[in-house]
């Protein structure tokens, strides 16, 4: 029966429908991921940055740990591996989001800590002159100014992430290239179904990064840093 | 007009950097309302001298006193940045805060460190804009600003802090030599107004016209101290006599 579809109504009346339910799921893993990825990053930045000698090696363990093993491993380790250890049962939903924040949280922290690093050593000394505390300096002043240097590699990041909410699949959490893999396989007509799916993360990171720009010409209209 | 009353006291001040003596053994005292000139060939400590006066270098031996209480030594972070709140600096690359405009530059640390009301920070920015005559760049960014007239924002910026003191880093050296007069006139208004004041600067005719002492340093130690007169006419050190000819 459905052999006889042509591909627009085949596309349409079924690839479509079911991967949009995909995709849903891989734009809440990759927002939530994102966000949380993020706050992250930013603390073990400034842990890596800051003035006490056990917060920095915290942070560069951390870093060389995610960042040094398979993102895949991970995935793997927090889902089928922590039950044995500490037993803790998470499901794959959970479970994917703490593997892609956690692995995103090590890339984007070497991001934020190189654009702190970029700040010219004057601002930090004319607002420790002025008095301003070293978290008023961080927060106020440095961190403000490294907003637009670090839009493009953070777009990377995110780009990077968004994808990569495609590994979640292994864990079975019904993302977009689990869906995609499933009805590949139930109606044995793969290229219709990889193509939408591959247009679908192209989309997603489209628009990512279409945002951004917007945000760097905004931020460029503001004082141009 | 000039009181008695000591608001810096240098005690044997040292400082290295690895093996190398930047400061020797310096020692003096500023009163309130004097300028003190400090002139000296470039390495001879001067800056270094004045980054340790608010603890931007910390130094490595030695004692600064502030209005009686020592600076920066063992202190809680928060009373080095209560006693950096009374101490302003200007810098040779005025280092405004490039992401904020004039007012927000001139108003976050009354705002941040002070906790002076909305109202009080602007009423003090506009007034200090006004002196410096800069009221019509108040909504401007620090990049739409000549090199002139970001540093007279800087030194309006650390007058908004109303502080006992104003250490001046070169102020103008980086100024195309058109725009260094306008920097220099604000300096002089403000020694004028009673303003105290300790100024690392290359502008000998600055220092002849305004300074009350001059400081002569080189290799790390205070060479030779006097007032304008004393140290231009009639030097005593051969290494003040030597570099005052070459200029």
């Amino acid at each position: 029966m459905e052999e006889t579809l042509g591909f627009w109504a085949f596309s349409h009346t079924i690839v479509i429908p079911r991967l949009m339910e995909g995709i849903w799921i891989t734009l809440k893993l990759a927002i939530l991921s994102g966000v949380i990825g993020f706050i992250l990053g930013m603390i073990i930045a400034l842990m890596r940055l800051s003035r006490f000698k056990m917060m920095n090696w915290l942070a560069l363990g951390y870093v060389t740990l995610f960042r040094g093993t398979p993102l895949l491993l991970q995935i793997l380790f927090i889902y089928f591996a922590l039950p044995t250890l500490i037993n803790v049962n998470l499901d794959s939903f959970p479970a994917g989001i703490l593997a892609l924040s956690l692995n995103c949280a090590a890339y984007l922290a070497e991001i934020f800590r190189a654009g702190i690093l970029s700040i010219p050593k004057g601002q930090t000394e004319a607002a420790k002159a002025l008095g301003l505390s070293h978290n008023q300096t961080m927060f106020k002043i440095i961190i403000p100014q490294t907003y637009r240097r670090i839009i493009p590699p953070v777009v990377n990041e995110f780009s990077a992430l968004t994808k990569e909410t495609s590994l979640v699949s292994v864990i079975s959490l019904g993302e977009l290239l689990y869906v995609t893999q499933r009805i590949g396989a139930k109606y044995l007509r793969p290229w219709e179904v990889y193509f939408w799916s591959g247009l679908g993360y192209l989309m997603i990171v489209l628009l990512l990064s279409y945002v951004a720009s917007r945000l760097e010409r905004n931020l460029l209209l503001k004082g141009g840093v | 007009m000039k009181s008695t009353e000591v608001i810096l006291t240098i005690k044997n001040l040292e400082k290295t950097f690895g093996p190398l003596q930047v400061l020797k053994d310096i020692s003096t005292e500023i009163t309130k309302g004097e300028v003190v000139v400090i002139i000296g060939p470039s390495g001879s400590g001067k800056s270094t001298l004045l980054r340790c006066l608010n603890y931007l270098e910390v130094p490595t031996s030695g004692e600064i006193h502030f209005k009686n209480e020592r600076v920066g030594h063992k202190k809680k972070e928060k009373e080095l940045d209560l006693q950096r709140s009374q101490i302003g600096m200007v810098f040779q690359s005025f280092n405004l805060f490039p992401h904020l405009n004039v007012l927000e530059n001139l108003t976050i640390a009354p705002l941040s460190v002070l906790d002076v009301s909305k109202e009080e920070a602007e009423a003090r920015a506009t007034d200090y804009l006004k002196k410096v005559g800069l009221l019509e760049k108040i909504h401007a960014y620090p990049r739409e600003l000549s090199g002139g007239q970001q540093q007279r924002v800087a030194i309006a910026r650390a007058l908004c802090m109303k502080p006992e003191v104003m250490l001046f880093d070169e102020a103008t050296s980086a100024l195309d030599p058109e725009l260094v007069g306008e920097v220099l006139k604000v300096m002089k208004e403000l020694a004028l107004s009673g303003m105290t004041m300790v100024v690392v600067t290359h502008e000998m005719d600055f220092a002849r016209e305004v300074a009350d002492r001059v400081l002569f340093m080189d290799g790390g130690v205070i060479v030779e101290e006097g007032s304008p007169a004393e140290l231009f006419h009639s030097p005593k050190e051969k290494r003040t006599q030597d570099f005052l000819r070459k200029l």
